[in-house]
């Protein structure tokens, strides 16, 4: 079993060394996300993609230049409907693009790919419009029109410093339920970019600066924990991995 | 296989930007154009009349502002935004030209009651004209000694001072070198027409002249098809013969009564036969009226609803027509067909958002330059990120858009006076 990642920075699944359109081994630099998803594939399933180095990173322009290709100038446009929602379409050709990879791997390496595909649900792609549940819903349509039957959508509501804010303060389903209703957007009031910060801060008073290395540190000491994530975006997640892995 | 590279041909001459201020629903308004602009919004954001604007800032070239108003059916009130007070119209039109960096530009000041500018300015590569309160002079630039003077103006005119000098005051066209002449500029502006009003009824009427139009609603596309000689209707065959295979001949026939009407042959199964106007379906009436346009001279072809009565099958081929046109091309569209179609560079450089302020002026912004617009056409076409997108919920992130520079500290912009 094989796993491809997909995300948007180096904060979330994390980023490759160079300009290679998989990035494997040491060139791949995983994020709290991927750490976080290798927590949950242990836990759920007994595999480490990160320890078995059974993983690899999808780069953002190798996916986007795949979806380009997947959409033809005036072809094969998906238009919405009773059955499609609007601002889903981002999600929905970002999975098709992975999925698409996903199967073009599988073949090369003739081993099974399980592919998680990470897109905040409150990010630059939607500015505030849209559902979660359609967004995710449509992440699996994608996966599904390239008949890909294993492929994970990791899409925190509203965007993944919520999940690390929820691990941090240990909070309680009430107040991971309220986390899920803030605002994705920096600039609103009381912004979750500020909040994670200010966590950071009581705890690094002199540097509390959220980059990689930092919130991998907080992943691998235990601090943050896939268990004391208790919001619903995050245990759909969860529930979606250990389906994929242990796919027929 | 790649995108067709942009643009495929450069009008020699197009505008790059207009900026006015109480026309109807346009206050304090801007609008960058590409040499294919493809303006978008939701119903009412204002696309219409910017199509209004471009063929009333053509007409000011023409003359004759009154039977404009008539031919619209408008009042000189319905001019004027109810946005605000004040009772002159604004303009600034910036213009490029193809291999050259000159700047020109025309503002002025339309005065609503007296239907003409009260101040105006054309400044070319060659000259300025610069008009007001009943004055008007010419500098040359390249020889300052050169003044024209006269004074006052011994005319009454309507529109812009230009629609009435002579052309042989206005100077030589450019064969002069690339330099543009104020006779240049007039003939650009002037031939900028609105098909705004473009219908199925008036493109089947018979026509006598059509004094280089098509007329408001296409009423003179017999006429037109006449006058623009062989050569030309001929390639505009040929291109409406790669859509319609069995087309073998288009004709504007003279009838005795000097009226012409347009019929076209068709041949099936080598029969042929001969279809008159009001029997040729709208579709192809309509494509026949955008191509005879796109063929034209004037400055700035401009079509409502391009969409309009085009099957799926013909947009790649009107796209692909419209992109190559040696003309400018401005239109207003509802298709994400349409859309899909181009190329992500055009898309980018031409696909105008048009929306409302709560106050109801109408503003446009490069749609792909909103950020969630511009992520999302990474990874779908040009057409798929429209239809995706709620457009009702739009205005929350263009207000969360940082400003860009205006123009107003950067080019001498006629500055509203008195109100």
């Amino acid at each position: 079993m094989y796993f491809l990642f997909s995300g948007e920075g180096a904060t979330d699944l994390g980023s490759g060394k160079s300009n290679a359109a998989i990035s494997e081994g040491d060139d791949y630099e995983p994020g709290p996300m991927a750490l976080l998803a290798d927590q949950v594939a242990r836990h759920r399933r007994g595999v480490s993609p990160l320890k078995e180095k059974c993983c690899g990173f999808v780069s953002e322009t190798r996916l986007k230049t795949k979806a380009k290709e997947l959409s033809p100038a005036g072809k094969k446009m998906r238009l919405p409907g009773v059955d499609v929602p609007r601002e889903t379409g981002y999600y929905f050709k970002n999975a098709r693009a992975l999925a698409s990879l996903a199967n073009e791997c599988a073949e090369k390496q003739k081993t099974v790919i399980v592919a998680v595909l990470f897109r905040d649900a409150d990010g630059a792609a939607s500015a505030g419009r849209g559902e979660w549940e359609d967004k995710r819903q449509s992440m699996l349509d994608g996966f599904r029109v390239e008949n890909f039957g294993r492929g994970v959508p990791m899409i925190p509501k509203p965007k993944s410093e919520a999940w690390l804010i929820c691990a941090l303060k240990d909070a309680t389903p009430q107040q991971a339920a309220k986390l899920e209703n803030r605002s994705g957007n920096d600039d609103s009031p009381n912004p979750l970019k500020q909040e994670l910060h200010a966590h950071l801060k009581k705890r690094y008073p002199k540097n509390p600066a959220h980059d990689r290395e930092r919130l991998n540190g907080l992943v691998q000491d235990g601090t943050i924990d896939h268990q004391k994530i208790c919001m619903p975006s995050f245990i759909a997640f969860c529930d979606d991995l250990a389906k994929a892995i242990s796919a027929e | 296989m790649g995108p067709p590279p942009i643009p495929k041909t450069q009008p020699p001459m197009w505008i790059k930007s207009i900026k006015v201020d109480n026309f109807k629903s346009l206050v304090d308004f801007q609008l960058d154009l590409a040499h294919f602009t493809c303006l978008i919004g939701l119903n009412g954001s204002g696309k219409s009349t910017v199509l209004q604007c471009l063929d009333f800032l053509g007409q000011l070239m023409r003359g004759d502002l009154k039977g404009w108003l008539d031919r619209r059916g408008w009042e000189t009130s319905d001019l004027r935004s109810k946005l605000k007070r004040g009772t002159t119209i604004d303009f600034d039109i910036r213009l490029g030209l193809n291999g050259c960096d000159d700047e020109i530009w025309w503002t002025g000041k339309f005065d609503t009651g007296e239907l003409r500018c009260a101040e105006e300015t054309v400044k070319t590569s060659r000259e300025t004209l610069k008009s007001r309160g009943g004055d008007f002079h010419v500098d040359n630039h390249d020889n300052p000694w050169n003044l024209r003077v006269s004074n006052p103006v011994e005319f009454t005119y309507q529109g812009s001072i230009l629609s009435q000098l002579k052309d042989s005051f206005l100077g030589a066209s450019k064969s002069e070198g690339a330099k543009v002449s104020l006779l240049d500029v007039k003939t650009f502006v002037a031939g900028m027409r609105s098909l705004d009003l473009l219908s199925p009824e008036s493109l089947k009427k018979h026509a006598r002249k059509s004094d280089g139009s098509l007329g408001l609603g296409g009423e003179r596309l017999p006429a037109f098809l006449h006058e623009m000689g062989q050569g030309r209707r001929e390639g505009l065959f040929k291109r409406l013969k790669e859509v319609y295979p069995q087309l073998a001949d288009l004709n504007a026939k003279a009838l005795r009564s000097g009226l012409k009407q347009l019929e076209i042959s068709e041949s099936y199964d080598g029969k042929s036969f001969v279809t008159e106007a009001r029997h040729i379906n709208d579709g192809m009436l309509r494509l026949i009226a955008i191509l005879a346009e796109l063929q034209g001279d004037g400055g700035v072809a401009v079509f409502e609803e391009i969409e309009n009565g085009i099957n799926p099958e013909l947009v790649k081929f009107l796209i692909d027509a419209m992109t190559s046109a040696k003309r400018q091309v401005v239109v207003t569209t509802h298709s994400p067909m349409i859309l899909n179609y181009l190329t992500d560079d055009i898309a980018k450089a031409g696909v105008m958002y048009l929306y409302k302020t709560p106050a109801g002026a109408t503003r446009a912004v490069p749609f792909f330059s909103i950020p969630s617009l511009a992520e999302k056409l990474e990874v779908m076409g040009p057409g798929e990120a429209f239809v995706d997108t709620n457009l009702t919920q739009l205005a929350d992130e263009i207000a969360r858009m940082p400003k860009t520079e205006t123009r107003d500290d950067v080019l001498p912009v006629q500055r509203r006076r008195g109100h």
